[in-house]
């Protein structure tokens, strides 16, 4: 559901570092970036691979804790020595969209979006809910599909619809257009742009493709950890 | 709410069929074996269980009921005087040869009273009547000797021991563990057949107590009386009988191997068939970690994919069971397979899946949803 957020930024992202260790080799992936969206605000996240684009939208999703710095989503602190709030936060605000769709092979489209509701806690009206954000992907004569019937384009549709069905305030996406064809993936960062609008919700999309930032109010470059522009 | 646990059941039909093949499997291979040990111990106590006598008075040390030990059969009347006995009388059980009209010699276990009826013997008589038995040199066979004597009807002759009696009767469940078909004779019938080894003897005494008798009293006093005698309630001189068996033959110990086997069998096939599509949805619970959930939703997954499992597998190894049962008991084979074994096997068996559900728990635990960004 969407959230009453009180606070101007909807995620918010404080001086967040991220050291990974392996026996005696550190790797700083992030060094002190800070980050913050509003509502509505559509921003991409660009950089090379190795850059820490992805290690910072698992920070952002409180899928992965910062070395230190501090991450807000919907005006609540993220605690990394709370796991259960951190899974309760990604539940109730953020929605996913990967870049393998990382859809369930044996649920039918409609399914999917519903399971994703199901495990957020949404289990009343949970159909209509899923078929409502089936529609607004326009995946309405497909419903019924499994993923293995469905093209690429499709599938990024289906885990769109998974993502917004909640109305979460924070959509994070990992490279929305890697996989599709220029046209499909124009279609799809339409259709992005088109909801998150719509629902006033907060998009942050990691990409390496240009024609993403056709969609986007703001663009953050990121190298070795850090923002460049 | 989606029922993803059926969904991938479903959707993964061959792995799915390997589980519920797999728990059928073991679910019949207990439930045989175990009906088969049931029927065979029901066997070498079966006379025991329809004597309506409350005590066995036996010689000294005697094992079971097949291999008897011979007393005086003088025994009886001190039997007969203690206070509480209603009555008492002598039996024999005896293993005589029998001549076939082929030729052919066969054993048979003879049962040899004065008064049957009095005592419930035969209690599943097919033809005739038992109490012809007292009027001459006759006897009941079990229907079940036809696999050893060939076929036989009432009214034709056999030769026990050289003497030649008229089959009268026959009856049916009268079984013996050691496979040696049953006959019923007059006990004076016994004797005169065999009169160096029974005449004057008795195998065992069967005591029924006057009404209100107290068993442990009446029993120690027989006891008391008999001192070379061992004296026995009924339940426990069939649980000694069937005991002797499933020691000596060392057929408990098999019965418990093959159960061993099949709950071995089942757990390995739904933990290894669970654990593969566990790795192989890897990605997916991933994700359901990803969007929120915890490892109790997948485990949820998990367990109702053993249940369901294990519930099919269940039915399926039933009516496999019971398709059995026909074909064993032509092959002279009994099938007991009560109710409660039934309800402990299904109860087993849920057990056991969901302890194999548990080997992927232990996995899923492990799953990182920082996966979901990898490629």
């Amino acid at each position: 559901m969407m959230q009453q957020i009180h606070n101007q930024w909807t995620i918010e992202a404080t001086d967040i570092t991220k050291v990974f260790r392996e026996g005696d080799e550190v790797t700083h992936v992030l060094n002190g970036v800070s980050l913050a969206l509003k509502a509505g605000e559509i921003v991409s996240l660009e950089g090379p691979s190795g850059s820490g684009k992805t290690t910072l939208l698992s920070v952002l999703g409180c899928i992965l804790t910062p070395t230190s710095g501090r991450v807000t989503v919907a005006g609540e602190l993220a605690d990394p020595s709370r796991p259960r709030r951190l899974a309760a936060i990604r539940r109730q605000f953020i929605g996913f969209v990967f870049q393998q769709y990382n859809l369930f092979p044996a649920l039918s489209v409609v399914e999917n979006v519903e399971y994703a509701l199901n495990v957020k806690g949404i289990t009343r009206g949970s159909r209509a809910i899923a078929e409502a954000a089936v529609e607004a992907v326009g995946l309405n004569d497909r419903r019924r599909a499994l993923p293995c019937d469905l093209s690429g384009g499709q599938k990024q549709r289906v885990a769109i619809a998974r993502a917004i069905a909640s109305r979460p305030p924070v959509l994070l996406v990992d490279e929305p257009t890697a996989n599709l064809d220029s046209h499909v993936g124009g279609q799809i960062l339409d259709t992005f742009h088109t909801l998150a609008r719509q629902n006033n919700q907060s998009l942050l999309i990691v990409t390496h493709d240009p024609s993403v930032r056709r969609i986007v109010d703001r663009v953050i470059t990121i190298r070795d950890g850090q923002f460049v522009s | 709410m989606v029922d993803i646990a059926l969904k991938n059941l479903l959707h993964d039909k061959l792995r799915s069929a390997i589980t519920i093949a797999g728990v059928a499997f073991a679910v019949t291979l207990v439930l045989v074996q175990t009906g088969l040990f049931l029927g065979v111990m029901d066997n070498a106590s079966v006379v025991i269980d329809h004597t309506d006598a409350d005590l066995w008075v036996t010689s000294h040390n005697t094992a079971n009921i097949d291999f008897a030990q011979t007393f005086s059969e003088g025994a009886v009347d001190r039997v007969r005087s203690v206070p509480g006995v209603a009555r008492a009388d002598n039996l024999i059980v005896a293993f005589m040869n029998v001549a076939l009209p082929n030729g052919a010699t066969e054993g048979t276990e003879v049962y040899a009273l004065d008064d049957f009826q009095r005592w419930g013997l035969p209690w599943d008589v097919h033809e005739g009547n038992v109490t012809d038995l007292q009027r001459g040199d006759y006897m009941f066979v079990d229907e079940s000797a036809t696999k050893r004597f060939g076929p036989f009807h009432v009214g034709e002759y056999r030769e026990v021991l050289g003497r030649r009696l008229q089959i009268i009767g026959t009856t049916r469940h009268a079984l013996s563990f050691t496979t040696s078909p049953v006959t019923f004779m007059n006990y004076r019938l016994a004797q005169m057949i065999q009169p160096t080894l029974l005449g004057g003897y008795t195998c065992y005494i069967l005591v029924k107590l006057a009404q209100g008798a107290d068993t442990t009293v009446v029993g120690r006093e027989i006891a008391r009386r008999l001192p070379y005698n061992d004296v026995h309630t009924k339940q426990g001189w069939a649980a000694q009988s069937r005991k002797y068996w499933i020691v000596s033959t060392g057929l408990g110990l098999s019965m418990y191997v093959t159960v061993f086997l099949g709950c071995l069998v089942g757990v390995v096939v739904v933990a290894q068939t669970l654990y593969t599509s566990t790795m192989e949805h890897w990605k997916e619970f991933g994700t359901v970690k990803a969007i929120g959930g915890n490892n109790a939703d997948i485990y949820r997954i998990l367990a109702k994919q053993a249940l369901i499992a294990a519930v099919i597998g269940f039915v399926c190894g039933i009516v496999l069971s019971w398709g059995m049962a026909p074909l064993l008991t032509q092959l002279g084979l009994r099938l007991i397979m009560p109710l409660w074994l039934h309800g402990a096997l299904f109860v087993g068996t849920i057990v056991f899946c969901l302890g194999a559900a548990a080997v992927s728990f232990h996995k899923v635990a492990s799953i990182d949803p920082a996966l979901v960004f990898r490629n």
